[in-house]
């Protein structure tokens, strides 16, 4: 730990009760994990909450880093903390709680988390075990984990907030908790200058100018792409095959780029068009996949064929040869081997014997036959070999092949992503991620300040902006 | 902490108990007649939390031996520790406790923090401990989660406290400035005469500390406690040690190393423990003993559960600190005296002994207390001859009532305490019978001479005149002259005067049989000749001389049925056997 960042962290320790506002890439986990190991140090112990697993092991490398002996912090999401509170005093909490977490029910446990820790003999355990509290991404809490972390702090008073209140875009939980109504009164502001630390190495410049336009990025301003003169950014007016063109020429071979819009449909069909390797990222509960598999015939049914043509034409690019006539005898369940159709031999051969074996162990072989076929470009990469993971393992299991997807997803949700090198995306996805070149595919879409300024600060290197007009009205959505 | 509440089933000879221990009250003195599990309930305590790593149960252990019954030991603490409540330990396994005592599943807001805590033993003697819930979820503990429960027990295996080891409390209290290495090493470069010129201030400073609580405790005279290398186990080393001077404190006496023992653990487990000493007066003088007793009771240590044998300590101690316990065939009851009536309150200040017995005979007064006396022992030498328990053996105590209405109050207040009461008591005050019907109903066994009849009056009755003179004889032992008893029986009837003591004589006076009867039991009343207890005594033993010669049928209806209900035997002979394997 460098003296500098010592210095801070002792200074947030000193200030806690404190909030403290981080821009993207300015090291915000860095020094939360700085200041827990700094209380550490002194024999004080540290809760520290966030938002997703990603975060925990995140916050948890860097207190290994740092040598933080794992007695003197509990690193937690916000869910599963209040899910232990709730879990261990559900008469109290007002909630019915199971043994095993049913994350859907998140918010019972959030509030039933939050009459827990007001009672006093709780009160007491909490104030007890914890020196200090620490929240990461506290733009992310809900009004409702804003009043969890209150009564935490009632017995907890050296707490310290940490977040952007610009990539506040979580929004599926219920309303947010706002910086200025819910965490300025509870937590004065601890004021750090913010070093781009992201940037280093790759384009400083960006980095400071990302900062630079913090100011900017709020409901009501004009902001003027045209008008930004620094290194990496550039503006691209749009036309019909404006998006493809600049995707496929973005970043040398091995550096990474994200394409960005806000509507998933436009995610598939850009993904779709562009090809060259581009491949949409899903959502962790992967809607799309599950959508697919709620259609999907039961063993033994030879539409699995039909099925699987429909899939793969989503999935990939390059199948125009899997057309009416073709998806019309597989689904009337005749075969297909006698079409010609140049390249796809081995497809045809493997739909014919699905259609006479319509197993799912058949299902996923023929599966892996079109993967493997030279002329076809993955789009869906990453629900291809999710969904086919899920029924594999529902042939294994017994279950489902829906709550086998679940179970595949869980991957996701708690291992984080694999860093895919060309995606498309939406912003809400990719918060917490980096990549080389980001490529905002319609500016004039994403006009909400938060969605926007997280999809520049994705951006190591390049951020290229495509739109009609390069100045944008910001409005909140 | 403090327990509130303590369940044993199936440990040793107790079969079950449910103790609610009094809320205010940090000192708790067990009493009651010997082997009803008073030893066993501290050691129940000790092995559910203290740290030890493993308990060698074995099939004894069991009661009745009956290993398909699992032992448990369970009990709910409140005034928890802060190392208790943190969230690593058992914060998120806290129930409440209402002011009824009763628990509930969750610590609500105006309910008490409380912890479950069990330990269990099945067939195969594996200790389990577990800290549960109302509803039955529990979680296995740690023999590190149970050191923050800093529970300790004062016993005779007190010298390894005396030591610096790696598990004993003055290492403990060492470990955290690893002073104890850094003097073993010079002691063991320098050797015994070297230590004496080595000055450590850490060692020291224990020392110091350990020196002023034991003289606290129990008025110790120690003036130079120091460490001093223990080279007595040589096989195992040297050892740290504790020295008086130069005489290591494991020589000695058993009570100065009981003192010095309860002052090192008491350090080392901080202010807020559990500590259990059985049999407290264990190797102490009677005023060491009750300064030990004032000290456990003045201390600010949470909770100190003691039992004691001590007629002493009965009397000294706190009257809201005692509690008899007792035990019907495995089913123990504790009985705390802090809501005892006043005749029990009586008993403790003038018998305390009797506390301490199972079975109590509820004498008039000194001279019916002497009369059994002599009794027990010619019974006892009876029963020895037979293969039979004596009286100490049916752990039965005599209890002198001081006379009148006393005997049945005082009875049937112990009954209620649940000792069993068999009475010796007059039939003279008619006052006294209601009394006597309310201690009937409550459980007490009444033998009361004839109606109309006390001790002196019935041993008179059925006498002839060559029986009473016989009695006289006595009277001139006990009244040192002849002339005495003349002038005895004289003021009992100023105008019938008599001149001798042969009774015989006295009819030529016209002095009837029943008169001279009557008024030979008014001068032995008046003289006063047996109001002591070794005068009664030689009564009893009088009337065992001469039983099979005078008439004195009556009286020995009465006796013998008093013998009966002392001695029961088979239940308590087996109650007996059973703690005795645990001696």
């Amino acid at each position: 730990m460098d003296e500098a960042l010592r210095a801070t962290a002792r200074q947030v320790l000193a200030e806690a009760p404190c909030s403290v506002e981080m821009p993207a890439g300015t090291g915000k986990t860095h020094l939360l994990a700085a200041a827990a190991a700094e209380a550490a140090r002194c024999g004080e112990r540290s809760l520290i909450l966030t938002h997703t697993n990603a975060g925990v092991d995140a916050i948890r490398r860097r207190l290994k880093l740092f040598r933080v002996p794992t007695s003197l912090t509990r690193v937690e999401t916000i869910t599963s903390w209040a899910f232990s509170l709730a879990r261990a005093y559900s008469r109290i909490a007002g909630v019915t709680v199971p043994e095993v977490p049913d994350w859907s029910q998140s918010t019972q446990y959030i509030n039933g988390a939050a009459r827990v820790a007001q009672a006093h003999a709780l009160q007491r355990v909490v104030s007890v075990s914890f020196d200090y509290l620490f929240i990461d991404e506290y733009q992310d809490c809900t009004v409702d984990q804003h009043e969890l972390v209150l009564a935490l702090a009632r017995a907890i008073p050296r707490t310290v907030i940490l977040g952007d209140p610009l990539q506040a875009i979580f929004r599926f939980a219920g309303p947010l908790a706002q910086w200025d109504e819910h965490v300025l009164p509870n937590f004065p502001a601890l004021a750090v200058t913010p070093t781009p630390h992201r940037w280093v190495g790759h384009n400083p410049a960006l980095g400071q100018w990302l900062l630079d336009i913090r100011p900017l990025m709020a409901a009501g301003q004009q902001f003027d792409f045209s008008a930004q003169a620094v290194q990496g950014l550039k503006w691209v007016p749009t036309d019909p095959t404006a998006v493809m063109f600049t995707a496929r020429n973005s970043g040398h071979p091995g550096e990474s780029v994200v394409l960005l819009d806000t509507l998933k449909h436009l995610v598939a069909i850009h993904a779709g068009r562009i090809g060259a390797g581009f491949t949409v990222m899903e959502e962790v509960e992967g809607k799309f996949m599950q959508e697919r598999l709620r259609t999907l015939p039961a063993e033994g049914d030879p539409m699995v064929a039909h099925w699987l043509a429909e899939f793969a034409k989503k999935c990939f690019t390059g199948l125009s040869k899997f057309d009416g006539p073709l998806l019309t005898r597989l689904e009337r369940g005749q075969t297909v081997s006698h079409l010609r159709r140049p390249g796809f031999e081995d497809v045809l051969r493997g739909l014919d014997e699905l259609l006479a074996a319509p197993t799912y162990e058949r299902l996923c072989q023929t599966a892996e036959v079109i993967r493997r076929t030279p002329a076809l470009t993955g789009c869906r990469r990453e629900a291809w070999k999710d969904t086919f993971a899920a029924i594999a393992s529902s042939a294994d299991t017994g279950a489902t092949p829906l709550d086998s997807l679940a179970h595949v997803r869980v991957r996701v949700r708690h291992g984080g992503r694999r860093a895919a090198t060309r995606v498309v995306s939406r912003t809400l996805l990719v918060k917490g991620l980096e990549y080389d070149h980001v490529i905002v595919a319609d500016a004039g879409r994403m006009h909400d300040p938060r969605n926007l300024y997280v999809a520049l600060t994705r951006a190591r290197k390049s951020v290229t902006v495509i739109g009609h007009n390069p100045v944008i009205t910001l409005q909140d959505d | 902490m403090k327990i509130r509440r303590l369940i044993i089933e199936h440990f040793r000879g107790i079969k079950s108990l449910d103790w609610k221990l009094p809320v205010d009250q940090r000192l708790i003195t067990l009493i009651g007649p010997g082997d009803t599990g008073k030893s066993t309930i501290l050691e129940a305590v000790h092995y559910l939390l203290g740290d030890r790593w493993a308990i060698p149960f074995d099939d004894t252990d069991f009661f009745g031996v009956d290993v398909t019954q699992p032992i448990v030991i369970k009990a709910v603490l409140t005034d928890l520790t802060d190392d208790l409540v943190k969230d690593s330990a058992f914060g998120l396994w806290l129930s409440g406790l209402d002011a009824n005592g009763e628990l509930q599943q969750d610590p609500d807001d105006g309910v008490e923090s409380c912890l479950i805590v069990r330990l269990t033993a099945a067939e195969t003697l594996d200790p389990q401990w577990t800290v549960e819930r109302v509803d039955g979820d529990s979680q296995p503990m740690s023999q590190s989660q149970r050191r923050a429960f800093s529970t300790f027990k004062v016993d005779d295996r007190t010298d390894a406290q005396l030591r610096w080891t790696r598990t004993s409390a003055l290492g403990r209290m060492s470990a955290k400035d690893g002073c104890e290495r850094e003097a073993l090493a010079a002691a063991s470069r320098a050797a015994r005469d070297a230590l004496a010129d080595h000055d450590n201030a850490g060692l020291m400073s224990v020392a110091q500390q350990v020196q002023e609580r034991a003289n606290k405790i129990g008025g110790g005279r120690f003036a130079a406690i120091r460490p001093g290398l223990d080279t007595s186990r040589s096989s195992m080393g040297a050892n740290l040690a504790l020295y008086e001077d130069v005489v290591p404190l494991t020589s000695y006496g058993l009570g100065s190393r009981r003192l010095a023992s309860l002052a090192v653990q008491q350090l080392a487990a901080g202010n807020r423990s559990v500590a259990v000493i059985d049999e407290m007066e264990s190797g102490l003088e009677p005023h060491r003993a009750v300064r030990l007793l004032k000290y456990l009771d003045s201390d600010d240590y949470s909770q100190v559960i003691v039992t004691t044998h001590s007629p002493v300590i009965v009397e000294q101690a706190p009257l809201d600190s005692l509690a008899v316990v007792q035990n019907r065939a495995g089913e123990v009851t504790i009985t705390s005296l802090a809501e005892s009536s006043e005749p029990i309150q009586r008993v403790r200040r003038g018998r305390p002994s009797a506390l301490l017995a199972r079975r109590v005979i509820a004498a008039e007064g000194k001279t019916e207390h002497g009369l059994v006396l002599a009794l027990l022992d010619s019974w006892d030498v009876e029963r020895s001859a037979a293969g039979l328990t004596t009286h100490a053996g049916e752990g039965v105590a005599v209890q002198d009532c001081v006379g009148g209405s006393e005997v049945p109050l005082r009875a049937a207040a112990m009954v209620a305490m649940g000792y069993e009461v068999v009475t010796l008591m007059d039939n003279d005050d008619r006052t006294v019978d209601p009394h006597v019907a309310v201690a009937e109903a409550a459980g007490v066994t009444v033998v009361r001479w004839d109606d109309g009849m006390n001790t002196e009056l019935q041993v008179c009755a059925e006498l002839d005149a060559g029986g009473l003179s016989k009695l006289l004889e006595l009277g001139v032992e006990l009244r040192s002259t002849a002339d005495t008893v003349v002038a005895d029986i004289r003021r009992a009837d100023l105008e019938h005067p008599v001149t001798g003591l042969q009774v015989a004589d006295w009819a030529a006076g016209g002095i009837s049989l029943d008169a001279a009867r009557s008024r030979i039991a008014k001068a032995m009343i008046d003289g006063k000749w047996f109001k002591d207890v070794d005068h009664g005594r030689r009564l009893g033993e009088w009337l065992l001389q001469h039983r099979q010669t005078l008439a004195l049928d009556k009286v020995f209806a009465k006796l013998d049925q008093l013998k009966e209900s002392i001695y029961q035997g088979p239940e308590t002979e087996a109650a007996t056997k059973a703690d005795e394997a645990h001696g």
